[in-house]
C-alpha cells in the first residue's frame, strides 16, 4: 500500500476543503462569521468598536454595560430570549432590549435592561443562566420570550423517527448525547450551512408533515416554563411571561414569502407551517391559563404585533422596525404594570 | 459512530493513514486494526468491549486447547463450553427480559408477579453478529473444517473487524483468517474500488433508504389510519425497499472499507426481491446469516434428511430462531415461522427456473415479492394494535394520497437500482473506477453534497439493533 494507491480519496479531501474555503471567502466577504476565518469584519468592528456594549468579561449580557451594583430607583430587567434578542442581523444598539432602556427614559423611569439572550437558547437552558448569574445581578422582573427552539426541539422528539422496535426492545444503542465534536464542527461549515438551508428546505414540504406539536410536546414546553416561573420567584425575581409573535396568522398563510417558509423548515422539518401556527396559537393560549393560575403577569406581544409581517425578517425574527415596536411593547407593559402594583 | 456520520468520515481516513504508514510491518498492521476495530465499537458503549474481548479470549482459548485434544468426548465439552458462553451471554443480554416479560403474564394471571427478574443491561451493538462468528469458528474447528488460530491478535481481528463488526455480513473464519495470513492486496485499483462501494452503499442508506422512511414510510407506520389503502400500500412497498436499501448499502460500505484495507468480505444481498419463490429469496437475502443458519442449526438438526414431517419440523425450528435472532419479540418470532410455512410450501419448487416463460417467470417474482412482503408488515409494525391498523387500513380499498411525488420518485429508483441488472452496473462501477482520480472525486464531492441535502437527522442503521 503506498501514498499513491489513496489519489482518489486524497483528491476528494482536496476538493472539499477547496469548496469550504471558497464559501467560507464568500461568507466573510459578505460579513458573515464562518468556522476557519471567524467573525465577518462587521462582527470584528463591532466587537473592538463600542467597549460600552456588551458581551465583555466583566458583563456576560449584550447590550449597554451596567455595574452589578444597583443604583436606587432603577428597574432592573432581565431578558430570557434566544435569537429573537440576540444581535443576528441587527446591531446591539438596535436590538429591543437595549431599545427598552431608551423607552425607559421616554417614559421618566430608568432601567437597565440585562439581556441574558443567546440563539439556540431552549427554556431550560435559559434557566441555568438565570440561576447561574442572577443572584449576583439581583433584577427586579425576569421577562422570557421564546418558543422557537423548543417547538424545533421538542418536534424533533415526539414527531421525528421513531425506533419501529424501541417500545419493547431495550435499546442497543446508548441513550443520544450532545451531537459530538466532528457533527458539530460539521454543522458550522459554510458548505453544510447553505445546503441545509438552500436544498434541504426545499426538500421538507415532501414530507407528511404534521398539523401541530401535540398535546405531550406542548405540555413539555409549558411544564419547562412553569419552571422558570417557580425558578425565578424562588430568586425573588417576579416572572414575566409574553406571548409569542409571528410574522404571519392563519389566514395569511398563503402570502408568507416562500423563502421564508424554507426558512422554517430548514429548521424544523416535522411541523407544517399551518402546524407551526397551530402550535403558537395553542401554546400562547396555555401561556395564557398559565399566567391566569400562577398569577404571572403576561404581555401579549402576539395580539400586539402577531401578522404583522412588515415587522418580521423572517417567520418569527424581528427586522429593525420590529425591534422598536416589541421594545415599545414590553417597556409600556412592565411599566405600567410597575405602576399599578404600586 | 454510525458509517452515515461525521464521526466515520474522520476515523476512517485516518485509520487508512496510520494503516498505510505501518502496512509492511504485519504484526503492527494487524495491531492497528485491533484497535482501530475497538476504538469503532467503543464509540457506542466503551463498557462493552469487554465483553467482546472476553468473548475472544475464551474462544481463542477453546481453540488451542481444541487443536492439542484428539479424544472425541473432551473435543465435544469444549465445544459445548463455546456454545453455552456464547449463547448464553447472547440470551443474557438479548432474551433474559423477553423470557422474563413472557413468564410475567403467565405469572400475573396465578397472582404473582416476577417483574423483579428484569435487568437494565443495554444490549450490546452486534453482539448478535460477532457471537455467530466465533461461533462458526468453534464449530468449524470441532469438526476439523479449519486450523486453529495460534496469533491472539488475528483472531482478535477477526472477531471485531469494525467494517463488519455491528451489522455484518457474519464472516466465517475459513474465509478470513487466512487473508489475515498474507499481505493485503492493496493496489489503487481496489482502492478506488472499495472507495465506489462505500459511496454506493452510501447513496443505497442516505438517498434511497432514508428519505423513503422520512418521506413517508415512518408517518405512514406511525399513523395507520391517516393514510389510504392506495399509501398503506406504497408505503409497505417502501419499507420493503427502505430495508433492502439500508441493510445492503451496509453491507455494500462493510465490503468496501474492508477492500481498502485490502481485505475480502463475502456478499450479503444478490437482488432479492427476483426470487421466484422463498426459498430462493433466502439464497439472496441476508445470504451470510441464511448460510450460517444452514449449515450450523438447519444441517445440525438434520437438515433434509429423515421423514418429511422431520424436515418440516427442521425448517420450521430453524427460521423461527432465524427471526428470533433478529430481535426478541413476538413479532419476529411470527415473521420467522410466517417465512418457515411459506418455505414449507417452497421446498418442492425449483431454485431458479430460467427454462420458463418470461410471463412465467414475472408471475412468480411477483407472487414472491408479495408474500416477502406481507413477512415486512410483520417485520415492521410496532405491536399488534398497529398490525390491525394496518391491515384494517389496507382493507378499505380507499384512493388518494398524502404521500408527495419525491417519495414515488425515490421509491421507484430505489426499485431501479435492485433490479438494474448485477452485471451492468458492476461494468458500470469498473469503467467508473477508470476514470482519472479528480474526476472521480469530483463525484463523489457532490455525492456527499447530496448526502447532506437529503439528510432529515434519520435513525442508524435498521439491522444495528439485531
Amino acid at each position: 500500500m503506498r501514498l499513491k494507491d489513496l489519489s482518489t480519496p486524497l483528491w476528494l479531501l482536496v476538493l472539499l476543503l477547496g469548496l469550504e474555503a471558497g464559501l467560507e471567502l464568500r461568507a466573510h466577504l459578505r460579513g458573515w462569521e464562518t468556522l476557519l476565518l471567524g467573525p465577518g469584519p462587521i462582527q470584528r468592528a463591532e466587537a473592538a468598536g463600542d467597549v460600552s456594549y456588551g458581551p465583555r468579561e466583566d458583563y456576560p449580557f449584550w447590550g449597554p454595560v451596567h455595574g452589578q451594583a444597583r443604583s436606587p430607583g432603577t428597574l432592573r430587567i432581565w431578558v430570557a430570549s434566544t435569537s429573537h434578542a440576540a444581535p443576528m442581523d441587527v446591531p446591539k444598539s438596535r436590538i429591543f432590549p437595549t431599545l427598552m432602556e431608551r423607552e425607559c427614559s421616554a417614559a421618566g423611569r430608568r432601567c437597565e435592561v440585562l439581556n441574558a439572550s443567546e440563539p439556540g437558547l431552549l427554556v431550560d437552558e435559559n434557566i441555568a443562566t438565570l440561576e447561574a448569574l442572577a443572584p449576583a445581578w439581583r433584577p427586579d422582573v425576569a421577562v422570557l420570550y421564546q418558543m422557537a427552539n423548543d417547538v424545533s426541539a421538542l418536534s424533533g422528539e415526539y414527531l421525528g423517527a421513531q425506533d419501529p422496535s424501541a417500545h419493547e426492545r431495550p435499546a442497543e444503542a446508548p441513550e443520544p448525547l450532545l451531537p459530538s465534536w466532528p457533527a458539530r464542527t460539521g454543522e458550522r461549515t459554510t458548505t453544510w450551512v447553505l445546503v441545509k438551508t438552500n436544498l434541504t428546505s426545499r426538500l421538507v414540504p415532501s414530507r407528511v408533515l404534521a398539523d401541530g406539536l401535540g398535546a405531550a410536546g406542548e405540555a413539555r414546553f409549558l411544564t419547562a416554563v412553569e419552571r422558570f416561573v417557580v425558578r425565578a420567584r424562588a430568586l425573588g425575581i417576579e416572572p414575566v411571561l409574553v406571548t409569542f409573535a409571528v410574522s404571519h396568522r392563519a389566514d395569511q398563510l398563503q402570502q408568507m414569502p416562500e423563502p421564508w417558509q424554507y426558512y422554517v423548515y430548514s429548521f424544523n422539518m416535522h411541523l407544517s407551517i399551518a402546524g407551526w401556527m397551530q402550535t403558537v396559537r395553542e401554546l400562547n393560549q396555555g401561556l395564557y391559563a398559565m399566567a391566569s393560575r400562577l398569577d404571572v403577569p403576561i404581555i401579549d406581544l402576539d395580539a400586539a404585533i402577531g401578522g404583522q409581517s412588515a415587522l418580521f425578517s423572517d417567520f418569527h425574527h424581528f427586522k429593525w422596525e420590529g425591534h422598536e415596536r416589541v421594545a415599545q411593547v414590553l417597556t409600556k407593559a412592565l411599566l405600567q404594570d410597575r405602576e399599578t402594583a404600586r | 459512530m454510525n458509517f452515515n456520520s461525521p464521526e466515520f468520515l474522520l476515523f476512517f481516513p485516518t485509520v487508512v493513514l496510520i494503516y498505510l504508514a505501518v502496512f509492511r510491518r504485519e504484526h503492527l498492521r494487524d495491531g492497528v486494526l485491533l484497535v482501530a476495530s475497538y476504538v469503532f465499537y467503543m464509540s457506542w458503549n466503551w463498557r462493552y468491549a469487554g465483553l467482546i474481548a472476553f468473548s475472544t479470549l475464551v474462544d481463542y482459548g477453546i481453540g488451542l486447547r481444541m487443536a492439542k485434544e484428539e479424544r472425541q468426548r473432551q473435543r465435544k465439552a469444549l465445544l459445548l463450553a463455546s456454545l453455552t458462553l456464547n449463547l448464553g451471554l447472547l440470551g443474557l443480554f438479548k432474551y433474559f427480559n423477553f423470557f422474563v416479560s413472557l413468564a410475567q403474564d403467565g405469572a400475573q394471571l396465578m397472582g404473582h408477579d416476577v417483574s423483579f427478574l428484569y435487568h437494565r443491561l443495554l444490549l450490546p451493538v452486534g453482539i448478535s453478529f460477532y457471537t455467530f462468528q466465533t461461533l462458526s469458528y468453534t464449530i468449524d474447528l470441532y469438526h476439523r473444517r479449519i486450523e486453529h488460530e495460534r496469533s491472539f491478535i488475528k483472531f482478535a481481528v477477526y472477531v471485531a473487524f469494525f467494517p463488519q463488526l455491528v451489522a455484518g455480513p457474519i464472516v466465517r473464519a475459513f474465509e478470513f483468517l487466512p487473508q489475515m495470513h498474507s499481505t493485503p492486496n492493496v493496489t489503487r485499483a481496489r482502492v478506488d474500488d472499495g472507495l465506489r462501494l462505500m459511496f454506493q452503499g452510501l447513496v443505497k442508506k442516505v438517498v434511497l433508504a432514508d428519505t423513503l422512511a422520512t418521506l413517508g414510510v415512518d408517518a405512514v407506520f406511525a399513523n395507520p389510519r391517516a393514510f389510504s389503502s392506495w399509501d398503506l400500500l406504497f408505503g409497505l412497498y417502501g419499507y420493503a425497499f427502505q430495508i433492502y436499501c439500508d441493510f445492503s448499502g451496509y453491507s455494500d460500505i462493510a465490503i468496501g472499507a474492508a477492500r481498502v484495507l485490502g481485505y475480502e468480505l463475502t456478499p450479503n444481498f444478490n437482488r432479492p426481491y427476483l426470487s421466484q419463490n422463498v426459498r430462493e429469496f433466502w439464497t439472496r437475502w441476508h445470504i451470510s446469516l441464511s448460510s450460517w443458519l444452514r449449515d450450523y442449526l438447519y444441517i445440525a438438526l438434520g437438515g433434509n434428511r429423515g421423514s418429511p414431517r422431520r424436515v418440516r419440523f427442521n425448517l420450521m425450528v430453524t427460521m423461527v430462531l432465524g427471526g428470533l435472532w433478529h430481535g426478541a419479540a413476538l413479532n419476529f418470532i411470527i415473521w420467522g415461522a410466517y417465512h418457515g410455512v411459506l418455505l414449507m410450501f417452497a421446498r418442492k419448487a425449483t431454485k431458479h427456473d430460467d427454462e420458463a416463460a418470461l410471463a412465467v417467470k414475472v408471475r412468480r417474482r411477483a407472487l414472491t415479492f408479495h408474500l416477502v412482503l406481507v413477512s415486512w408488515l410483520l417485520f415492521r409494525v410496532t405491536g399488534w394494535e398497529n398490525f390491525v391498523d394496518y391491515v384494517w387500513g389496507l382493507g378499505q380499498l380507499s384512493w388518494g394520497t398524502r404521500l408527495s411525488g419525491l417519495y414515488y420518485v425515490v421509491l421507484a429508483a430505489a426499485a431501479a437500482l435492485h433490479f438494474y441488472p448485477k452485471g451492468a452496473l458492476e461494468r458500470l462501477g469498473e469503467r467508473f473506477t477508470r476514470l482519472p482520480a479528480p474526476l472521480q472525486a469530483t463525484a463523489y464531492a457532490g455525492l456527499m453534497l447530496l448526502f447532506i441535502t437529503v439528510s432529515f437527522g434519520a435513525p442508524s442503521f435498521i439491522y444495528f439493533q439485531f
